[in-house]
């Protein structure tokens, strides 16, 4: 008998993925001088993100309605952030990790902009400088409410000038001022390194310690494919998940949690399509009594690369995906998928979670409970 | 059970091997142009002599007796038989059981890959160098049409056209050479998927002609393992310490492996290639099939309600099924995918890889033995019916 109803989820849920829309007018105010050149220069990537409409005032009533159908600007708790925790109280949902508008536009400009608006080395300076602007913002809010919101800093790992050193700095200097969630780019190696790079351990082991997971949302895969591609694809149709890809695989087979057991690692809103397929390919790639010799780990993995997923790994499907065919396909990885709202993002469509709920019911009452509660617990802590 | 390995025996398709010729026989098979490009880039040419030792150099004929421990367990690369002797092959062949088999030629992907600054060895080639690479191409495409013209049957030798990626190449110029090739007698042509052709999307317009040449002549276009080179804007991602008995390979190759080719494919679908052209031949091979039947869910989903594939009249899996067909890895649960992918099971075709060591021992066997429990029109499929596309 089902027992796991979306009635007996209701204030269990956590979500890895959520938004603040606000208002571009509003960011000066809100961030302080140091974005006043971002809102000049990132205006056509603001226009072409959509969803922040300037006359909305964030006033509607909190109805299931609201939360679930309305999206942007025009949502409830979308810019005032003090009435998220009613919204989620509304939602049914415990605890919510919320990525910064501001942050992600900034991340857009500080890695290249977009092929239609290509970023200056001006704006580019001008955009990693904004990020310190919100990650100041995000600890602040993060320490206002830390128990139901969870807002995300911007590691500039993709800076020019970054070091491994300044990474596990700058990353103890965000925790210690109250953040629990980092985002790191994916598309470009970190300080110019590779993830699995062992002069990146001392940031790795800063994060485990901490219990604070490190994240990857979109557009950190921006400037993984070269620009010849880029221009032809804008959208990256054919290939919008070889960033994450390429580093989570290079993490895990290069042995980051093997030497960081302990490490939080989410990818989301990348869908999940592709994490089994790769978690079977490193499993048989690694097998040494499968291959023929140039994959071997060499003996530095104690664990199958999917347990190492499965340990320290988490990714968000979009709620057009079978995750039921996953969760069946790919039972060694049925802690790796976690519900996630976008809200209030169209992209996370309405009613996302009766939606899901709908998808992943068949596979059975476990499997809900892992997708809805526990498997987030790892980013949500 | 019926389709035994046995009844396979003479009836077996090989979409993925090699010619594994030693260095020092370049100037005999291919001629002075493959000389004076040897001699020009030697650098180009010593990771050749890292993977095989001393069997790059080797100067032995081409003798090895061939037996079945030969052709599938004991000797590779240089000093397998018919490595270097391709007018040997067909009697290879009979001894593997393969009725056919595509020929790719390391000489020519070595060649193309410089020519294109993606070797690392040659990434600041000279005037000199490029122009005796280019000789080099034309040598050895001139040598694949021949085994081909004199082996038809048994043995399609894969013309390199690496002016897809020259720079300032426009598609009129990539479809005359392409009609060249196929008048001086190649079957099969690969191409980088690592740049866009011509410049290009690979869906663009501007390269029907291009791919129109090819359907009408029946003519297999082939992407490669190996060739990805550029897809991604840096090459650090690759940076990772070497070892093992592969010290030249990159280890990213276990993801990256595919990336490149998923992409080109993806445009290909999505932008109404094989709706044009429903009798073009795409193959890619060397880069596994781990990725094929996940693409495939995914373009068949797209993203709804923002990306819905409604645009063309048939599915992207009915485009891949029809016009598009893979090579599996010796190690892979190519099974496991005919489970999970019914709707792409035409796609799988066997390998053999030869000579080189990434085939493995005895892979016809092997791979029989993992697909028994699957079926014998499985098997029939992936053996023999599905790589007709590619050798017709």
């Amino acid at each position: 008998m089902m027992a796991v109803t979306v009635e007996s989820l209701h204030g269990r849920v956590l979500d890895v993925d959520s938004n603040e829309f606000i208002p571009v007018g509003r960011w000066v105010d809100l961030y302080g001088k140091r974005v006043e050149k971002l809102v000049e220069t990132s205006a056509l990537v603001v226009a072409a993100a959509g969803g922040f409409d300037e006359s909305a005032s964030d006033s509607g009533e909190i109805t299931p309605e609201s939360v679930w159908v309305t999206k942007g600007s025009a949502a409830p708790g979308s810019s005032d952030l003090d009435r998220r925790p009613a919204v989620l109280d509304m939602m049914g949902i415990s605890r919510q990790l919320v990525y910064p508008s501001m942050g992600l536009i900034a991340l857009i400009e500080a890695l290249g902009g977009l092929g239609f608006t290509p970023s200056t080395e001006e704006s580019r300076a001008t955009a990693w400088a904004a990020l310190d602007a919100v990650n100041e913002w995000a600890a602040e809010r993060t320490n206002k409410c830390p128990d139901r919101l969870r807002y995300v800093g911007i590691l500039a790992s993709a800076k020019p000038g970054a070091t491994p050193e300044w990474m596990a700095t700058e990353t103890e200097r965000l925790i210690a001022a109250g953040l629990k969630a980092v985002l790191i780019p994916t598309g470009v190696p970190p300080s110019g390194l590779l993830p699995s790079d062992a002069a990146l351990d001392p940031f790795y082991a800063t994060l485990a310690d901490a219990g604070v997971p490190l994240l990857a949302h979109p557009p950190c895969g921006m400037g993984y494919v070269s620009d010849a591609w880029m221009r032809l694809d804008p959208l990256v149709i054919g290939s919008s998940h070889a960033p994450i890809e390429n580093f989570v695989r290079s993490m895990t087979l290069g042995g980051v949690f093997e030497r960081h057991p302990t490490l939080r690692f989410g990818a989301i809103k990348t869908g999940a399509w592709w994490i089994g397929a790769l978690a079977d390919y490193m499993d048989f790639a690694v097998d040494e009594s499968r291959t023929v010799g140039q994959f071997h780990s060499g003996g530095s993995l104690s664990l199958r690369p999917s347990e190492y997923l499965a340990r320290n790994v988490r990714v968000t499907p979009f709620n057009f995906e079978p995750v039921d065919t996953y969760f069946e396909r790919y039972p060694q990885l049925s802690e790796l998928y976690c519900y996630s709202t976008h809200y209030p993002d169209p992209t996370g469509g309405e009613w996302s979670l009766r939606r899901f709920h709908e998808i992943v019911v068949p596979v059975g009452d476990e499997a809900v409970e892992k997708f809805f509660c526990t498997n987030a617990e790892l980013l949500l802590p | 059970m019926s389709v035994t390995q046995e009844s396979l025996y003479g009836r077996v398709l090989d979409i993925s091997s090699l010619e594994q010729m030693r260095l020092d026989r370049y100037p005999e098979e291919f001629g002075e142009r493959a000389r004076r490009s040897l001699e020009a880039s030697a650098e180009v040419f010593r990771p050749l002599e890292l993977a095989f030792g001393s069997d790059a150099k080797a100067d032995v004929p081409d003798t090895m007796e061939i037996t079945a421990e030969t052709v599938w367990s004991t000797q590779k690369y240089g000093t397998a038989p018919s490595a270097s002797d391709l007018l040997r092959r067909p009697a290879v062949l009979d001894a593997m059981g393969i009725h056919r088999q595509l020929v790719f030629p390391v000489i020519g992907l070595l060649t193309m890959q410089y020519l294109l600054g993606d070797n690392a060895a040659a990434a600041e080639a000279t005037a000199e160098q490029l122009d005796a690479g280019w000789e080099a191409i034309d040598a050895y495409n001139e040598w694949a049409a021949d085994i081909t013209t004199r082996c038809l049957d048994r043995v399609r030798v894969v013309a390199v056209l690496a002016l897809a990626a020259k720079p300032g190449v426009t598609p009129d110029a990539l479809v005359e050479e392409s009609q060249r090739l196929i008048s001086s007698g190649v079957r099969a042509l690969v191409i980088p998927s690592g740049r866009p052709p011509a410049g290009l999307s690979p869906a663009d317009p501007a390269l029907d002609p291009f791919y129109a040449t090819l359907a009408e002549a029946n003519v297999a276009l082939l992407l490669r393992g190996g060739l990805w080179t550029r897809y991604r804007a840096t090459e650090v991602w690759g940076d990772v310490p070497r070892g093992g008995a592969f010290p030249f390979l990159d280890p990213t190759f276990i993801t990256h492996v595919h990336q490149a080719e998923e992409n080109f494919l993806t445009a290909m679908v999505i932008g109404g290639v094989f709706e044009r052209h429903p009798t073009l031949r795409f193959g890619i091979v060397k880069v596994g099939a781990s990725w094929i039947g996940p693409l495939a869910d995914r373009m068949d989903h797209g993203m709804p309600p923002f990306m819905v594939p409604d645009h063309l009249p048939l599915k992207p899996s009915e485009y891949l099924s029809r016009n598009v067909r893979v090579s599996v890895f010796g190690h892979e649960p190519v099974d496991t995918y005919f489970d999970r992918y019914p709707m792409i099971r035409d796609m799988f075709c066997y390998s053999s890889d030869f000579p080189a060591h990434g085939g493995g021992e005895w892979s016809l066997r092997t791979l029989h033995e993992r697909l028994k429990p699957v079926g014998d029109d499985v098997i029939e499929g992936f053996f023999c019916r599905n790589a007709e596309l590619l050798l017709p």
